[in-house]
């Protein structure tokens, strides 16, 4: 198992390698940029801190070579290479004389969103939770999210499958709450260490309340409220077992 | 006819000066600013590319594969191995999620008991997977030689995830340091000491473990 691992590990190594070998030696046809204020600085690294080592005057023509955040590495026409700011960047001419504007997502791409995906942790029954999702979005108002949760606990650890529909009345805002409804499984396995009890599964039903807050880019913050029912056939006085969860995370959007 | 006379003089006089030396320089030097202009109009058209923003590389995401050594609490120093995928959020936040494997070893019970296993081989893997978030605390550089100079970070990373050892599943936190060197372009190397802490019972009773976990890892962006 572990040579097993180790092999498939080195392979998948060499294939990246391979695949970013060749995908990177097409580079007749990168962009190019005029430097339209008196100068700009090129640091050492993709950061303010890195030092600064050269300084490009204005009219002079640079190639893009690729980005890194909010960072560009570029090549001078006497092939220096270094990387030069977002902001700075944005002061650059293309070759019809129009400036060069970085076109990166923001708080309008969010609402506009297809698809997002997003991890975030938690507390479920007094015990820790972990979860990634995967959402689609039909209007700006109305997405579907499936939901895949794991909570191991001391006692016993469950794992939920879930299926929401997120409501957000109010996209506009930067925090903008949310609505949401699922249904799923939830798998509970006892602990090992607990003889005479066997792994159940059963239905359960959720409705929960939460926030996202626009950070940048492609970023946003989630803190999500829920409450679950948990349709217990096994239960001998006949309740359902009702659960709170509450969780904070991060959403991805494309 | 005096009035003739003086009309075809001026002509003349007009047309000598029209042709004269002096006028057909100045018309010369207007024909070569009007050719300069041209070409400074023209010519960067020709050098340079139609302009396509989504031909610039981003490279924000990162492929790790990474093998190390895993101290598991009892179960002695054991080899471990995984990979990680990463995203650069800017340039000192990232986020990864990370997967990996461990075979836990014997406990000095076992040792010296000799012959009764306390876990099958199956009980006996460990697997992991967490997300982090790093944070890159003093990015510089490193002076490798006197002509190689390598960019170079030194980060703090912590996350959560879930252990799967002896048959259970335990909520872990991890959080450690490590050292980025980049090598060239998209390729580097890092060195990284991580605790993970979770919860363990195999001896009966609940107590809380630090698993210390070092490991050396190739990445690439992309």
């Amino acid at each position: 198992m572990r040579q097993f691992a180790g092999r498939t590990l080195f392979a998948f190594l060499i294939v990246v390698i391979a695949a970013f070998s060749t995908s990177q030696a097409d580079d007749e046809l990168l962009p190019q940029v005029e430097i339209a204020e008196a100068f700009i600085n090129l640091h050492s690294g993709p950061g303010s801190v890195y030092p600064i080592i050269n300084v490009i005057k204005r009219g002079s023509l640079v190639t893009i070579i690729r980005r890194q955040t909010n960072w560009f590495q570029i090549q001078t026409e006497d092939a220096k290479p270094g990387w030069a700011s977002r902001d700075e960047m944005q002061l650059t001419l293309l070759a019809d004389g129009e400036p060069f504007i970085v076109t990166d997502a923001d708080h309008d791409s969010f609402r506009d969103r297809d698809w997002s995906f997003g991890i975030s942790g938690g507390e479920f029954a007094n015990a820790a939770i972990i979860s990634a999702f995967a959402g689609y979005s039909f209007t700006e108002n109305l997405a579907i999210e499936l939901n895949l949760s794991d909570s191991p606990g001391n006692v016993s650890s469950s794992v939920l499958y879930k299926a929401n529909l997120i409501m957000q009345p109010f996209p506009e805002w930067t925090v903008s709450p949310f609505f949401s409804l699922g249904v799923g499984r939830i798998e509970v396995t006892p602990s090992a260490t607990l003889v005479a009890s066997s792994a159940r599964e059963n239905t359960m039903s959720q409705v929960g309340l939460g926030l996202h807050y626009y950070l940048s880019r492609r970023f946003v913050f989630r803190f999500e409220y829920n409450e679950y029912v948990i349709l217990s056939a096994n239960n001998s006085d006949d309740n359902n077992e009702e659960i709170g969860e509450w969780k904070t995370g991060f959403v991805v959007f494309f | 006819m005096e009035n003739g006379f003086r009309s075809i003089f001026l002509t003349l006089l007009l047309f000598g000066l029209t042709l004269s030396p002096g006028a057909k320089a100045a018309d010369e030097t207007d024909a070569a600013a009007n050719s300069d202009e041209q070409s400074s109009l023209v010519q960067p058209q020709i050098e340079r590319a139609e302009f396509d923003e989504s031909a610039i590389d981003v490279d924000d995401f990162e492929i790790t594969v990474f093998a190390g050594m895993f101290s598991i609490e009892d179960f002695g120093v054991n080899s471990v191995a995984g990979f990680k995928l990463g995203y650069h959020v800017n340039e000192s936040i990232f986020v990864q999620f990370e997967l990996g494997e461990s075979d836990a070893g014997e406990t000095s019970f076992e040792v010296l008991n000799g012959g009764a296993p306390l876990l099958s081989d199956d009980e006996r893997t460990l697997s992991y997977y967490q997300f982090n978030l790093g944070y890159n605390l003093f990015p510089g550089e490193a002076f490798v030689t006197d002509e190689t100079t390598l960019n170079s970070t030194f980060y703090v990373i912590a996350g959560i995830g879930d252990t799967e050892f002896a048959g259970d599943d335990r909520y872990t936190i991890n959080y450690g340091f490590g050292y980025r060197l980049v090598f060239w372009d998209s390729l580097s190397f890092t060195a990284d000491l991580r605790d993970h802490v979770f919860d363990m019972d195999v001896f009966g009773e609940e107590k809380e473990t630090h698993n210390i976990a070092y490991t050396f890892a190739l990445s690439l962006f992309f």
